[in-house]
């Protein structure tokens, strides 16, 4: 059993700790993944908020049928769906990608732009596109969990990510990436 | 353009979801080894394989950001408000599991046993209700008989009373 399963089975007994390990472990990739899915810093501090809530308040039901990375981000991706058909967030995209701190200013600055024009190019695909792509290239999920997430078949999903990349390689000619 | 072209872009358009895939280690040996002549062989299929690993590059080169540092209160805050108690420190150690099942099999036991006595205790009362209603049965025969003991007395007297005056007179 995966460590992120067993540390879900001990908050189901009340272990403490283990929800704090699992915040740990998974904040920064649910907080991300939202931000690119919608693109609004906001949102994505609310639903990562959401996420955890409903991490916990489900704990007691919890059952390890799949892998727990995948039935987080389950819930994290119907969030943001959910978020993104109750309002648009293509005009808060830009206060979105103030450059991480952590980086060089000329670095900052160049990632900044870089993905600020990434994620304008993202926004244009349809939400199953978007989803799969963002789920394979930045949580590393192989067919099967995406398919998993998206409830439709692993064909389906190459397909998704085929057509996705292809439109991505042509805006990205546009906007010069 | 060369039939060369048109036929590698032919190949290209059908090609496009298996390079995909390919690139994502998600293809059989069988296909690998197709995917490895079409790149061999056309240049058009090659530059269009180039151009999905120059994306999954640019898109991994994305940096993360840290989450607010004060989500995690947040998110404290909103579980206590939704009325779901808060984790405990500790977890809830079974040291000795075989005690639940012992506790659930006394109560099981208890309950048995305050039935039965409700049961018993029921089925006295049946009978000392036939007990009373006995009695009850038995003191009608005895207030008859004394009834019949009164009238019968009452006819004694009755002719004790005829039978005076003339002894009276006769004194």
């Amino acid at each position: 059993m995966e460590d992120d399963t067993k540390a879900m089975l001990r908050l189901k007994q009340g272990d403490r700790a283990a929800f704090d390990e699992l915040y740990e472990r998974f904040s920064k990739r649910i907080y991300n993944y939202v931000l690119r899915y919608l693109g609004s810093e906001e949102a994505s501090e609310d639903i990562t908020q959401e996420v955890f809530v409903r991490m916990y308040t489900s704990a007691k039901t919890y059952e390890p049928t799949a892998r727990f990375s995948t039935w987080l981000f389950t819930i994290a991706t119907n969030l943001a769906i959910n978020e993104y058909h109750k309002s648009r967030h293509t005009e808060q995209i830009t206060e979105a990608l103030l450059p991480d701190d952590a980086l060089p200013t000329d670095e900052r600055a160049v990632l900044g732009e870089l993905e600020e024009k990434f994620l304008k190019v993202v926004h244009q695909l349809p939400e199953n596109q978007r989803t799969a792509i963002l789920l394979r290239s930045y949580e590393g999920m192989d067919y099967r969990e995406i398919a998993d997430v998206l409830k439709v078949s692993e064909k389906a999903v190459k397909s998704l990510l085929s057509r996705g990349r292809e439109r991505l390689i042509h805006e990205y000619q546009d906007y010069h990436l | 353009m060369s039939i060369k072209t048109i036929i590698c872009r032919i190949r290209l358009f059908f090609a496009k979801k298996t390079l995909s895939a390919y690139m994502d280690l998600q293809t059989g040996s069988a296909a690998e080894q197709k995917i490895s002549r079409l790149l061999n062989g056309c240049p058009e299929i090659q530059a269009y394989y180039t151009a999905l690993l120059n994306l999954d590059a640019a898109i991994k080169a994305l940096p993360g950001r840290m989450p607010p540092a004060r989500l995690k209160q947040r998110i404290d805050a909103a579980i206590i408000h939704r009325g779901a108690a808060p984790p405990v420190d500790h977890p809830v150690r079974r040291a000795f599991p075989w005690v639940s099942a012992l506790s659930s099999a006394a109560a099981v036991a208890v309950t048995a046993l305050i039935l039965l006595q409700l049961h018993l205790r029921r089925e006295r009362s049946a009978s000392a209700g036939d007990m009373y209603a006995s009695l009850d049965m038995y003191q009608n025969i005895e207030l008859y008989k004394h009834m019949d003991m009164i009238e019968h007395l009452h006819e004694v007297m009755a002719v004790q009373d005829s039978a005076a005056p003339a002894g009276r007179s006769a004194q």
